[in-house]
């Protein structure tokens, strides 16, 4: 690098800074190397090119700048005007373009000819992606024409919206199957459910900018400083402000406990009992918002005793099968329930003291006091995640501390897609996109008016399809025959990996069932696929996510994928395009009337480049949210012939033109278009200046303005969200004699997503280069283990060895141990249970229990 | 050399020693303050030693935040295309 070069770079380093520890960094858009991104690709110089993306790391979804000169990526920038980071990222940035060029990076079709080498790194051999797809398209229609509860396609946080959407389309109106699931089962599944059965709508109805306004943050069973940095960050800036607390509530102490004004370390599972002690506290000595509750507020109770999924056919059976049905009550039956939990009861139940109760109660009742909620794992996978949540919107609702600004409860997400891949695209087996459901006819009919398929074409796939974890438990039966998995790695995600990876003679099914994966580097799974599909990763093709605070953001392509890997569009539409050979929709060529609109089946060429590709998907997913775009639709969401009794409010998730997504870096749902301009929306259901990002047209078309709050919340039946009574039960498994304890699994700051890319990575993997078993120093003593000494840790279900640590990441009290899964090396979820919320169907990772041994 | 730049935040009442602590860092240059956040750069031979560098900030006292802006990586000889690398090693243009 020349001086000049240098000196520049610099300079332009510099300047950014400044700009944004100044609060000024938008102006500095179009400075120095950075072009003017606007609408696209900007050249700048001549010579470098630069691209607007967003992160894939984790779930905050921050906005990156990426320059790329020669086919190379050279620099990333925190993208300005993304409102999600305002210019900011965390170090793990520094990794977004090593992470592409990877020494293992797949770059040819592979296939396996023998199975019985699968769980080997060996048995894969390079092969022409013809002879892939063929492979792979005859497996798929073999099955298909055989017996279609044999197949799933099984998705990912990580797949990019249109991508998932077309998978979408492609297996439920293509292949008529509901067997499609994302991983976001395993991460966001209890939150979905929370909300729709609280609000009738998914997704929070605030956002990030709510951190910089809250009085009082509680984290809920979440380490937000390793899982979410830029918002931990945030978070504290915010509480260094001046009066703010900040309460952490969890069952180890974590490096966000380090910070917090004061930890609340409760026993497994009892989070539930302490948010009704909070509501009970809040009822009984009325403290709540009664203009709130009045206006705002209906009281549900629930089955209650279900058990749980211990069984493979406990979906089917009682109370299996009753789990989600709610009835109402009165206020005062609610006040009722909730008496039983005291402070003294909740005390003796969690092991959290009652003063220590007292005073976060007390915080709910404080009227002027802004309050939000953060959570994500320790709530959601739980076995009884789905009404943990409820449990969460319960307090927060009867104290009218919601969706207005700094008041909020907010469920953080995992993935940079979880919300806008999985939940909005609707890639879950009882989905269809923007919230429908399955079984609802309306919602049938619906997504046949916006695919263009006849009425009722959909009543084939009313049933819901397997759900992962279900998917996974039937392959181990070997009544499996074919599953295509993409950007996940569910050979080291699932739990009961001795079940699932056949290490025992009773489920050897994974041998005989046809593994598909499109990968971009080896991975456990891909040692059990038949067929590897390499494809292209993050800025190597242009995508969209969508992150947790409903923030919808377009990453342009920036350079080309490696060798032969292709991206996943092409992949999915080569497969389709042979599965659906002759078959036929209303008389016409299935495949044309699917795909045609992005795909000519002739030429067996896209129709346009890969930004008109992804625009085309778009409108069309679009339609969805904006049902004046089709008339059949508009009819159906406005029930205009009063065939449902019922409304759909479409609206509520609007989607803006593709182009509006280029142009401001990521907007907000729902997204309005007002005077020719698409204005986001911050505050859902809060009546107030659109400019400002108050849901004022939300408010208008469907609700009534002058209510508590000034809200309204539109989607919810009656309008009103529903207070559920959700009790205290107990976790799947408790301590015994055998198994005396509880084992947590989780993710630290180095390693996401398995480690698939970040331990491709040499510098993060050096900072936290093995898994350790974090232990209490006392239990440590009774067993005779040292620090750094091998022990295995058996539970129920399988076991696996591990090195012992007295001293590492987090501090769990005595009783409780806690270990990372991003180690292949250190398979942890050979021994992690696979029950599940009987609501959500999401596992609970955090409670198994376990027997630990010198190894 | 790998050249980036971030925005460390510190404690207001660290501001002063954090600053004289991350100046003693080879390679990390502190150019400005505003209020409690501190514009930093690193230059360093490559991606991975900036990030080590970034990351070993958090240990200092006082430091709650560390936000990364901008990375230039042009020059990492462990991200040059493969005949690049090898004429690096070899002592080739690519030197500075």
């Amino acid at each position: 690098m020349d001086i000049s070069r240098r000196l520049f770079i610099k300079t332009t380093a510099v300047a950014l800074a400044t700009a944004a520890a100044g609060g000024s960094l938008t102006a500095l858009t179009g400075c120095a190397a950075q072009g003017d991104s606007q609408g696209g690709a900007s050249s700048s110089g001549g010579e470098t090119t630069t691209y607007s993306a967003v992160c894939r790391f984790c779930g905050c979804g921050c906005g990156v700048l990426c320059e790329a000169r020669d086919g190379r990526l050279i620099s990333v920038t925190g993208d300005p005007d993304n409102q999600s980071n305002r210019g900011l990222n965390c170090v793990k940035g520094y990794y977004l373009a090593k992470i592409l060029y990877g020494e293992d990076r797949l770059t040819t079709p592979l296939i396996r000819d023998d199975a019985s080498t699968k769980g080997t790194p060996d048995g894969l051999r390079e092969a022409s992606w013809e002879e892939a797809l063929d492979l792979v398209a005859s497996k798929l229609r073999e099955t298909w024409k055989a017996d279609k509860t044999r197949l799933a396609f099984w998705g990912s946080g990580q797949q990019p919206i249109t991508e998932g959407y077309l998978t979408a389309k492609f297996w439920k109106a293509g292949l008529l199957s509901n067997n499609i699931d994302p991983n976001a089962r395993l991460c966001m599944a209890s939150a979905v459910v929370g909300f729709m059965n609280v609000f009738q709508t998914d997704e929070p109805a605030g956002c990030y900018d709510d951190i910089d306004q809250a009085d009082a943050f509680i984290t809920w069973g979440a380490n937000m400083a390793e899982a979410h940095p830029m918002l931990y960050s945030r978070l504290t800036a915010r509480k260094l402000s001046g009066n703010v607390r900040h309460y952490d509530l969890g069952t180890i102490r974590t490096r966000t406990s380090a910070s917090a004004d004061k930890t609340l370390i409760f026993r497994p599972g009892t989070d539930l009992a302490i948010t009704n002690c909070i509501a009970n506290y809040l009822v009984s000595n009325k403290l709540y918002d009664e203009q709130f509750v009045n206006d705002h507020c209906q009281f549900k109770a629930g089955t209650e005793n279900i058990g749980n999924a211990y069984e493979d056919d406990y979906d089917a059976t009682e109370p299996g099968n009753t789990v989600d049905a709610v009835h109402g009550i009165s206020f005062e039956e609610y006040a009722e329930r909730l008496s039983a939990y005291t402070f003294e009861y909740t005390s003796e139940l969690s092991g959290v003291p009652v003063a220590d109760l007292q005073e976060l109660a007390a915080v709910f009742a404080e009227p002027g006091t802004k309050i939000m909620s953060l959570w994500t794992m320790g709530v959601n996978q739980h076995n009884r995640g789905t009404w943990m949540n409820h449990n969460i919107y319960n307090i927060h609702l009867l104290s009218g501390k919601i969706a207005q600004p700094g008041n909020g409860p907010f469920s953080l997400t995992g993935q940079p897609s979880a919300c806008g891949t999985a939940r909005e695209v609707g890639t879950f087996s009882h989905r269809l996109p923007a919230d429908l459901l399955v079984a609802n006819a309306q919602h049938r009919r619906y997504t046949e008016a916006i695919w263009n398929l006849p009425d009722g074409y959909l009543d084939a796939i009313q049933k819901p399809g397997f759900h992962t974890v279900k998917i996974f438990r039937e392959m181990s039966k070997g009544n499996m025959d074919f599953i295509w998995s993409a950007h996940n790695n569910w050979a080291q995600s699932m739990p009961n990996l001795t079940r699932f990876l056949g290490y025992s003679d009773e489920y050897r099914g994974i041998y005989d069932t046809f593994v598909v994966v499109n990968e971009v580097y080896p991975t456990i799974t891909t040692e059990y696929a038949d067929v590897v599909f390499p494809v292209a990763m993050w800025v190597e093709r242009e995508g969209q996510f969508g992150n947790g605070e409903r923030r919808t953001a377009v990453f342009e392509k920036a350079v080309d994928p490696p060798g032969d890997a292709r991206w996943d569009v092409w992949v999915l539409l080569q497969v389709a395009r042979r599965v659906l050979d002759g078959e036929a929709i209303d008389g016409q060529d299935a495949f044309n009337r699917l795909f045609g609109f992005v795909y000519d089946k002739e030429a067996d060429d896209f129709v346009g480049d890969q930004r008109e590709i992804n625009r085309r998907i778009w409108e069309e997913y679009r339609v969805f949210s904006n049902p004046t775009m089709n008339e059949r639709a508009a009819a159906i969401n406005a029930d205009t012939g009063g065939t449902f009794g019922a409304t759909l409010k479409m609206e509520a998730k609007q989607l803006a033109p593709y182009d509006e997504y280029l142009k401001h870096h990521g907007l907000t749902w729902p997204v309005r278009e007002v005077n020719g301009e698409w204005l986001p929306t911050r505050w859902r259901f809060a009546d107030g200046p659109q400019e400002e990002g108050f849901d004022q047209y939300g408010v208008a078309q469907y609700g009534t303005a002058g209510k508590a709050a000034g809200l309204d919340f539109y989607k919810s039946t009656d309008h009103k969200p529903s207070v559920v009574f959700r009790p205290y039960e107990p976790p799947a498994e408790e301590p015994n004699e055998e198994y005396p304890f509880w084992f947590c699994t989780g993710r630290l700051l180095e390693h996401w997503h398995t480690g698939t890319m970040t331990r491709r990575v040499p510098e993060l993997d050096r900072a936290l280069p093995e898994a350790l078993l974090n232990m209490n120093p006392e239990d440590c003593a009774r067993l005779g283990i040292a620090d750094g000494d091998m022990v295995r840790v058996t539970s129920h279900h399988g076991s696996f060895e591990i090195k012992a640590s007295t001293a590492g990441r987090t501090e769990p009290p005595t009783g409780v141990t806690f270990a990372p899964f991003f180690a292949e090396e250190t398979l942890v979820n050979l021994a992690v249970h696979d029950y599940y919320c009987p609501l959500s169907k999401e596992p609970d990772y955090k409670k198994t229990c376990v027997r630990i041994e010198k190894a | 050399m790998v050249i980036s730049s971030l925005v460390v935040e510190v404690m207001p009442e660290h501001v002063h020693d954090a600053r004289i602590k991350l100046e003693e860092l080879e390679g990390v240059e502190v150019h400005s303050v505003h209020e409690n956040r501190l514009v930093v750069t690193i230059e360093a031979k490559t991606v991975d030693d900036s990030h080590d560098i970034a990351s070993s900030f958090i240990h200092i006292p006082g430091v709650y935040g560390v936000n990364l802006v901008y990375a230039n990586f042009e020059d990492d000889p462990t991200l040059l295309p493969h005949d690049q690398a090898i004429a690096t090693s070899n002592g080739g243009e690519h030197e500075q």
